[in-house]
């Protein structure tokens, strides 16, 4: 066995699972009423963003700030489609996510000097101090109450949810793949290997920031072109669509699931997701629950999902070897 | 091949390396020893990087390096290990090694943003030399974090190793390890000495670094007192001194 094995073997195990939660929710969508489409899209655009929250994690670090740089997308969008701009929507959401990108490159210069419990505050101060900017710079961005008449692409219709959650899928199928491919790469493990230990990786040659800053740069561009399909999809912005409440879908997302392979994530997602609809009665429960289920994977599995799995896996091998 | 000159570095009032004189030979196992406190460790550190030295410089082959970040001098070809073992303890052993020589290929801004699929690559034919070398080849697919301190005082080495240094500093290698085990290590050490690779070597335990160095830099309170062959060291009373103290024997003194 070679170095190289491994690796393909996580890849395809990758890419098989971005394939499965894409046909999964495609086919769901066929067989489910209207009123479900509506719940799958904001389900996938959440796909987008807890991945490229994952994303980051690899360097090490746990942000605070994805879904305030997500909204940086979001109001790309709403303002660059709006007439006097009119830019087609989907030139606006690619640069929602240029932008966000560049908003964490600047981002990256303070909090980056930050780590752990330090580096989740600061992110959460930058995070806050965007999402005052949406409130506060009231003649670009409509203040408290936003902006309104955003358009959906032209080619898309803007009644039904189903035309839409068929672009969602089409953009979570490339950035995942991008995103686990990422992963996969020369680049992508060196950035692991600076989030499992900086101090060793510096003293062999990684440039440690530089890697870091990469990380947290490209994850925020995944949150940019979420956060302006987001501003599409609903038609209006505002700056509580980008707070603590999505931010901690996403985080709790990581926790349940795990983020040492691009599936886990993923999974904690829909574990989230199904718990919220299953209580869609009792809405005020569903964050009491998501906590305490929080709570009970740190406390008893602490990789999360994805290290159950892979015990059982590894068990099942175990069996089959033997 | 590896010259300091005038070394010092103070932290507020104190200060941890006061001018510190030293040329590591080409091919060398040089070693830096002296008593606890004495800088050997803040020496260390400015060679490496992760200080700025306060005055003085670090030479690699006529080169300037003192100064600049750890990444920088590693990537000029002085790689080292810790005192307190690190190794990439999630990945197997040929994964972890395989990061050395993914870190010391790198250009300064990799443009290699983009190659999943090259994994059969020369890096990975580096580690797989490096973990060979260092009597790990056998163990290549076990998981880093289960080795034995021994092994994974070894598995740092090969990790350094595998960024093709031209000095490896190793920082107190032997500390903490049983009997075995040192011997152990020692035997790589000498190995890699003898494929030509230069050394300098921060050791506590006096009776290895006298058996293991061609030349030994001995330093109390951040300043040389003898520098010399072992034979040489051994005799010098200043060193005796050091570590005795003024309370010698009473043959030694007679």
């Amino acid at each position: 066995m070679n170095g190289g094995t491994d690796t393909r073997r996580a890849l395809r195990q990758d890419i098989g699972s971005v394939l499965a939660l894409v046909i999964g929710t495609g086919a769901l969508a066929m067989v489910s009423a209207a009123y479900v489409h509506g719940a799958l899209v904001l389900f996938v655009l959440n796909a987008i963003l807890v991945l490229s929250y994952r994303t980051i994690t690899t360097m090490g670090g746990w942000s605070f700030a994805h879904v305030a740089i997500m909204g940086v997308g979001a109001y790309a969008v709403a303002i660059l489609s709006a007439p006097p701009i009119g830019l087609p929507v989907l030139l606006c959401v690619a640069i929602g996510g240029v932008l966000a990108g560049l908003v964490a490159m600047a981002l990256s210069w303070p909090v980056l000097r930050t780590r752990q419990y330090y580096f989740f505050l600061s992110t959460f101060a930058a995070g806050e101090a965007l999402r005052q900017c949406f409130i506060q710079f009231k003649g670009l961005t409509g203040g408290t109450s936003g902006l309104a008449f955003i358009p959906r692409p032209g080619f898309i219709g803007d009644s039904a949810a189903l035309p839409f959650l068929w672009l969602a899928l089409a953009v979570f199928l490339a950035l995942a793949l991008a995103a686990v491919c990422f992963d996969a790469s020369e680049t992508g493990m060196k950035i692991r290997a600076v989030g499992e230990d900086e101090t060793l990786s510096a003293s062999l040659g990684l440039d440690a920031w530089g890697l870091r800053a990469t990380a947290f740069v490209l994850g925020s561009v995944g949150a940019g072109i979420a956060g302006g399909l987001l501003a599409s999809y609903n038609g209006i912005v505002a700056p509580n669509d980008f707070g603590a409440a999505l931010m901690f879908k996403i985080v709790a997302s990581c926790i349940v699931g795990g983020t040492r392979r691009a599936w886990g994530p993923l999974l904690g997602l829909i574990f989230l997701t199904v718990i919220e609809e299953a209580f869609r009665a009792v809405p005020v429960y569903v964050p009491l629950i998501w906590g305490g289920l929080v709570i009970v994977v740190t406390l008893y599995a602490p990789g999360g999902l994805e290290s159950l799995v892979e015990r059982v896996q590894r068990r099942f091998k175990g069996a089959a070897h033997a | 091949m590896l010259e300091v000159r005038g070394l010092t570095k103070t932290f507020g009032s104190i200060t941890a390396v006061d001018g510190i004189d030293m040329q590591v030979a080409a091919g060398a196992i040089h070693g830096l020893i002296g008593p606890n406190g004495s800088g050997k460790s803040t020496t260390m550190n400015l060679i490496s990087g992760t200080y700025r030295p306060t005055a003085g410089q670090v030479l690699l082959n006529g080169a300037a390096i003192g100064g600049q970040p750890a990444f920088r001098v590693a990537r000029m070809g002085v790689v080292r290990t810790f005192q307190l073992t690190r190794v990439y303890g999630q990945l197997s052993l040929l994964e972890a090694v395989r990061i050395g020589a993914l870190a010391g290929n790198g250009a300064p801004w990799n443009p290699r943003l983009w190659r999943p699929f090259r994994h059969d690559h020369p890096a990975t034919e580096a580690a797989h030399d490096a973990l060979r070398r260092m009597g790990l080849g056998p163990h290549a697919d076990r998981n880093a974090g289960s080795l034995p301190s021994g092994m994974r005082r070894i598995l740092s080495i090969a990790t350094a190793l595998a960024a093709s240094p031209r000095v490896l500093l190793l920082d107190e290698p032997l500390a903490g390890l049983n009997a075995s085990e040192k011997a152990e290590v020692a035997d790589r050490i000498q190995q890699l000495r003898q494929d030509g690779l230069t050394i300098l070597l921060v050791e506590h335990d006096v009776r290895s670094i006298m058996r293991l160095s061609d030349r030994i830099t001995v330093i109390n309170f951040g300043k040389v007192i003898a520098t010399g062959t072992p034979a040489e060291i051994g005799r010098n009373e200043a060193v005796i001194t050091a570590y005795l103290g003024d309370r010698r024997p009473a043959h030694a003194a007679g």
